[in-house]
Formats: structure tokens, C-alpha cells, sequence
């Protein structure tokens, strides 16, 4: 799908010019195809830094027919993911979370899906905005709709690379040009 | 012939000390000579300033030789006389005695650094051999002192001991000493620095950066300190483990820190002493000083403070850094500003290293135009300082260099306080840039006209996701104090930004908006997607000197 492609190429650049670097020698952006459920499709976009952005891919179960996304909720699990307040060079008061933990719940009207981490390690961040203006999530999943920015150790971004996938193994799977 | 002149220096100073001997209460004198004081300690403790500690001094013995006939031409009336003259009289001969037996022991209170040391010919010359052994080229130098911490103690006992002994005489009516006499540090920069500037050819000048230090140790003493370390103040700092600030800069009082480790510091002592009373004092230490078998020994260092290079540097290429960067050994980029301007520099100083400081950074993609950001390069231990016209020569030089990456302007020798001016300006002054910005759309004069008319516009910048994983995760206000843009002729997408920000404003996440983290941005200003492509500082708002 174009619209892939081009956020593809768009997060690289977004990210700085090291990222762009990034994206093009080594494997930057990878991919969870049906995280936890079918169809849950997710990437996993890790900078140069070894910080991974969280977020949705267009072909997300969520956001099918349409985008329609209406709620975004972070109070899962044992913690709100919101409430952390982490301070500090050694970001102290992180959430560490499994590839399997839930970072949050998205309601499509009556319905919700969870969404999962995908890596293991500290949670940095929450993009908190969503829980305002949800529409983020259908307009630009990519960027401003990114779900959480967390922080792996690098031995479990190696166990973690090795079930996600590649954009070009992505592509196969769901049949995109 | 030399020895003619000597004879006669000897005899002028004799001379003047004869004029001085009259004012000087006798008895005191020979007191303290038959103690086993040193001339000069006599001097300091009587407080005399007027005598040339660097000049002929004579010897106990001479000094005892001057005294007996002025007391028997002070006498008027003989009765008067017999009284006055008993005590001074036996007070001389309990000298003289002492005097003549131990020529070679060190003085009770300097411990020799003020005879032994300081009248020794092959001093001066060891002294000038430490500065000239690491090649240092000088016109003026400092003397840094470190007395031994037994001394305090010691001119502390003394002072007790006369006090007691003398109270009718107002010279000693001060509680402690500290500002009655002149204190041994004062003392033996007296004796040395008139011989050291003519041996070293130099001026002494107390803001020199050539420091020589002498450091003063009597390591058998230590155990006489125990009772300083005993006094509460120190025993608490020592059980919680935590040590006293060390003394502002200063060779000398680094090393005397050092020491302090063995036991030896002077300002702990000091401190312990403040507030000690006599009683206390005596329970611990002997009044008068007891005598000693060893001198204090001597050790010298020369050290030159940190030289500062300063101007300001231009970076055309995007592939260096401004510091050396490794990653995983690895060099990042092809260069770094650092290693250009210090390649060429650091050589001619001949010192043991030097470090780069510069009012901000910018990336290693972003070039550095304008006049220029300020820089200092600050050289440790510089073994010469090249001249103005040499400056040129460098700066020549760094501009000559075939890469061309690096260009530096109005190189020049700077002091100390241009490092504070650095750090203020990397954090308060404004900077200004120029940036190829593309957007999701077609440029229209209306984009133009949004950005350009946004005055001292109010950014919330999250740490950028690019620098999140060192810097702490905080929003920080910045300003925006202008924007003005201009088209790029053939590429409608594309247009020049140029933009005049508060320090520590991130540029490239307020085009791109950072996944929304900054705001505004470009993006949100004009409703489309926005990215940077290059970026340029093209200016740094500093005067700097």
C-alpha cells in the first residue's frame, strides 16, 4: 500500500538524520504481524539511540473497514501507563513492561483491542495526547499517533528483532505490492 | 675582590640591623636564641619587617655578638643597670652556650627551612634546575609556599611560651599570633624571591601562570599531631567519610591536600588550633618547642596554570563532529573541530594535554557559518606561549589546511574568565539559522506570510526521541523570536527557512515536530507534513571579547 511505503520512508526522516541512516543500512523498522490476535498489526520503529517507538500499522484489525478509532484508553494492568512520571538521565520511576503486557486499550465504539508492547523493557513514554484526541490514531498512526516510546536493553531488542519482521517479510505476509 | 664586597655587604647589613638591635627587647632576643630560633624566626616573631630576609642575615652567634654590648651601653644608672642587666645578662650566656654548640641543628620553629635551606647556594640552583629540566620559557613566575603543619604548632607553642614569660611587653598581647608576626609562608618568600628573579631572570608576579611551588614536610612530627585529629571537627569528618572543600586553586594547596592524607594538613591544624585555649594547648605540646634532630625536607614543583586559546570556528563540512566521537571504537564521521584546531595549536604549547570548549554544539550534519561559533582551546601545563605573530601564523595555518573543513577567525591568547562568558552564552544567547524545509503540499506565498508573521513565538519542546536516551525526559519552553523564508526556485516543495531562536532550541524537531512532541511546529503552523532537510547556525549572538 502507498500509504505504507511513504510513512515508511517518512519515519526515517522524522527521526533525524542518523535515523535515516538507520533505516536504510540496518533493520530500523520492524514489524508485528498479528501481535497476540490476527490481524494486530503493529511496527516497531527503533532509533539509531536503541529507543523503539510503539504504534499501529494501517492494516491493524482496528482500523478496519475505516479508521473510527474513539477512545484510547491507558489504564490497564497493574499501573496506569499515563500516571508514570518518569524523571532522570537514569529515567527513574519506568514502567517495565513484556513483549506480551497490554500498553493500552482503543475502542472502536463497544469494541476494544489490546495492544501490546512487542519488546521487553522500560516504558519512556505514553503519547498521553491520544487519550484527548483520539482521531490521531486515524489520521497519522505513524506519528503523531504513535502509542508509547520505550526504552529495550539491547539483549532483549535482540531476542525481541527475531520475531518481528522485516517490511519486505511484512509485505508478503499481507500480500502488498 | 668578591669576597671584598661580600665582606662589605655583610658589614652594610650588620649595619643595618645594628640601627634595628636598640628597638628590639634584648632579653627576647637572646631568649629565643637560646632556645634554639633561628635569626629570621627572631625577626618574624618580633615582627620586623624592615630587614631584607633575602640579604645577608647573620648567624645566631653574630646576632648574640650584636646584643651584648648594646645592653651595656643601655645602662645609665649602674643600679638601674644591675637589675635591668641580670636577666638579659644570663639570658645571653644561657645563649651563647646553646648558641655555640648547635650551629647545624634546625631552627624549633621553621624547622630549617628558613636557614638550612634558604641560605644554601645549591637550593637556588636545584630550585633552577626543576624549572629548566621541563624547558619552560618564562619572563614572570609565581611562588607558591607550603609549610609544614608542625609548624603552626610550633609558632602556636612559642607564641604561648612568650606571652607568658613577656606579659609587660605589647608585642605579644595578642590571644594568637596569626597577625603579630610574620608568618613563615611570608618569610620564606622573602628569603627567595630577590635570588630566584635573578637567577631565573624572570619577575615575580603573583598572577604569573608560571607557578613554582615548595613544599615544606617534616614527616617526623606526625605523631605530635595526633592531638589535632583527636579535636571533634576532624574525628566527625573522618567517621562519616566525608572530607572539608580543598583550597581554591593554587599548586601548592593541592599538593599540601595531598599530604593530608599523611596526616599533614596545614588547614586542618589551623582549624584545630583556632579555637584551642593555652591550657588546652599545653597539655599536648611543650612550651617553648622542644628541640629537633631533623630538618624539614624540601620538595619542588613547577607547573605552568592552563593557557587559554580562544576564537571562533566555522564548520563547512557535514560529515565532522565538534568533539571526537566514538562509538564502540569506531570514529563517527571523518573529523572532528577538536582535532582540527588542536592538531595545530596544542603543538606549539608544548603542554601535557588540552581540552575543547565551545559556547554550544551543533550536529554533525549542520554546518557552522556567520562569524563564527566562540571556542577555547585550554592547554595544561604549556611549556611556552607563542607570541601574537605567531597567533597569526596558526591561524593562517588552520585556514591553509587542505580538507577545508574548519576555519577559525580572530585567534588570540585569552584569560580565564572567557570560560564563565562561554557557558553563559551557550545557555542566553539567541542563534540563528537557515534551513531547507520541505512540505506534504506545494509552497504558497500564504506559507510564507503565516511563519514570517509569528513574533516571539512560544514552542513546547519534549526532549527530543533522537536524544531521549541520555538527556532527561522534559518539556522545555523555547522561543521562536523570528522566522522569514524565501523560495526555492524549480522544487515547489522545497523552501528556505531562516529563523532566529532562543538558546537550546531544538531546530530540526520544530520543523518536523518530532512525532508531535514538539509544539507548535511547522507542520501544525501550515496544516501539512513537514520535514528538514539541511541544516546551517548562522549565527551565534555573542560578543565575545
Amino acid at each position: 500500500m502507498q500509504r505504507t511505503a511513504c510513512f515508511l520512508g517518512r519515519m526515517s526522516c522524522r527521526l533525524g538524520h542518523r535515523a535515516l541512516l538507520n533505516a536504510i543500512t540496518r533493520i530500523g523498522l520492524l514489524l508485528g504481524a498479528d501481535v497476540g490476535k490476527e490481524f494486530h498489526d503493529q511496527y516497531v520503529y527503533r532509533h539509531a539511540n536503541g529507543l523503539c517507538v510503539i504504534g499501529l500499522l494501517p492494516t491493524h484489525a482496528a482500523f478496519k473497514p475505516t479508521p473510527a478509532i474513539t477512545a484510547v484508553d491507558f489504564n490497564v494492568g497493574k499501573q496506569n501507563r499515563a500516571d508514570a512520571k518518569v524523571s532522570g538521565k537514569r529515567k527513574k520511576n519506568a514502567i517495565s513492561l513484556e513483549p506480551n503486557s497490554v500498553l493500552c486499550k482503543v475502542m472502536v465504539g463497544e469494541a476494544f483491542f489490546m495492544i501490546r508492547c512487542c519488546v521487553r523493557g522500560a516504558v519512556l513514554e505514553v503519547n498521553e495526547r491520544l487519550i484527548k484526541d483520539p482521531s490521531l490514531l486515524n489520521k497519522r498512526a505513524d506519528t503523531e499517533g504513535h502509542i508509547a516510546i520505550m526504552m529495550p536493553r539491547p539483549e532483549d531488542w535482540l531476542k525481541a528483532s527475531k520475531t518481528l519482521l522485516t517490511f519486505e517479510q511484512y509485505k508478503e505476509r499481507r500480500g502488498i505490492v | 675582590m668578591a669576597g671584598v664586597v661580600a665582606g662589605a655587604q655583610e658589614g652594610a647589613m650588620a649595619e643595618a640591623i645594628q640601627h634595628l638591635l636598640p628597638s628590639l627587647p634584648s632579653a627576647v632576643v637572646a631568649d629565643l636564641l637560646s632556645i634554639g630560633v633561628c635569626t629570621r624566626c627572631v625577626f618574624r616573631f618580633l615582627n620586623v619587617r624592615s630587614v631584607d630576609f633575602a640579604g645577608s642575615i647573620p648567624s645566631p652567634s653574630a646576632l648574640l655578638a650584636e646584643l651584648k654590648p648594646v645592653t651595656r651601653n643601655g645602662s645609665v644608672d649602674t643600679s638601674t643597670a644591675d637589675v635591668e642587666c641580670d636577666p638579659t645578662a644570663a639570658a645571653i650566656e644561657k645563649a651563647a652556650t646553646r648558641v655555640a654548640g648547635n650551629m647545624k641543628e634546625p631552627c624549633v620553629v621553621c624547622l630549617g627551612a628558613l636557614h638550612l635551606l634558604v641560605d644554601d647556594g645549591a637550593n637556588l640552583k636545584q630550585i633552577e634546575d626543576v624549572v629548566a629540566k621541563d624547558g619552560y620559557v618564562f619572563d614572570k613566575f609565581c611562588l607558591e609556599v607550603s609549610v609544614p603543619a608542625v609548624s603552626v604548632v610550633r609558632e602556636r607553642s612559642l607564641w604561648f611560651y612568650l606571652k607568658e614569660k613577656y606579659p609587660e611587653e605589647t608585642i605579644f598581647s595578642a590571644q594568637y599570633e596569626s597577625s603579630s608576626i610574620v608568618s613563615l609562608k611570608e618569610a620564606i618568600k622573602w628569603s627567595l624571591i630577590t635570588p630566584l628573579e635573578s637567577k631565573l631572570a624572570a619577575k615575580f608576579d603573583a598572577n604569573a601562570l608560571l607557578r613554582i611551588a615548595l613544599l615544606y614536610k617534616h614527616s617526623t612530627s606526625l605523631t605530635d599531631l595526633n592531638f589535632i585529629h583527636h579535636s571533634s571537627g576532624d574525628a566527625k569528618r573522618r567517621r562519616y567519610g566525608y572530607e572539608a572543600k580543598a583550597p581554591a586553586a593554587g599548586l601548592a594547596a593541592v599538593a599540601a591536600e595531598r599530604s593530608a592524607e599523611a596526616g599533614e594538613s596545614v588547614a586542618a591544624v589551623t582549624r584545630a588550633l583556632a579555637t584551642m585555649t593555652s591550657k588546652t594547648f599545653s597539655r599536648h605540646f611543650p612550651s617553648p618547642p622542644p628541640q629537633v634532630t631533623t630538618p624539614c625536607d624540601q620538595s619542588i614543583m613547577c607547573w605552568r596554570m592552563p593557557v587559554f586559546v580562544g576564537g571562533r570556528y566555522l564548520k563547512f563540512s557535514r560529515n565532522i563532529s565538534q568533539s571526537r566521537w566514538m562509538i564502540d571504537d569506531e570514529r563517527m564521521g571523518e573529523g572532528s573541530v577538536q582535532e582540527v584546531i588542536g592538531n595545530v595549536v596544542f603543538p606549539h604549547y608544548k603542554g601535557d594535554s588540552y581540552k575543547f570548549h565551545a559556547a554550544g554544539r551543533e550536529d554533525i550534519d549542520v554546518r557552522m557559518l556567520g562569524p563564527g561559533r566562540p571556542f577555547i582551546v585550554e592547554i595544561s601545563n604549556a611549556r611556552c606561549i607563542p607570541d601574537s605573530s605567531e597567533m597569526a601564523k596558526l591561524e593562517a595555518e588552520i585556514n591553509g589546511l587542505k580538507e577545508g573543513w574548519v576555519k577559525v577567525r580572530e585567534l588570540r591568547q585569552v584569560g580565564i574568565e572567557s570560560c564563565a562568558i562561554m557557558r553563559e552564552g551557550e545557555s542566553e544567547k539567541q542563534k540563528e539559522y537557515a534551513a531547507v524545509v520541505w512540505l506534504s503540499r506545494p509552497v504558497t506565498q500564504a506559507d510564507f506570510e503565516a511563519l514570517s508573521s509569528l513574533k516571539e513565538l512560544e514552542l513546547q519542546q519534549k526532549t527530543p526521541v533522537r536524544v531521549l536516551h541520555r538527556r532527561s525526559p522534559l518539556i522545555r519552553p523555547r522561543t521562536i523570536h523570528w522566522m522569514r523564508c524565501e523560495e526555492i526556485k524549480g522544487s515547489p516543495n522545497y523552501f528556505l527557512l531562516f529563523l532566529c531562536t532562543q538558546a537550546g532550541t531544538y531546530i530540526k524537531e520544530f520543523v518536523h515536530g518530532d512525532l508531535g512532541r514538539t509544539y507548535p511546529n511547522v507542520g501544525s503552523i501550515l496544516n501539512c507534513e513537514a520535514d528538514i532537510l539541511q541544516l546551517d547556525v548562522m549565527d551565534v549572538k555573542m560578543d565575545f571579547l
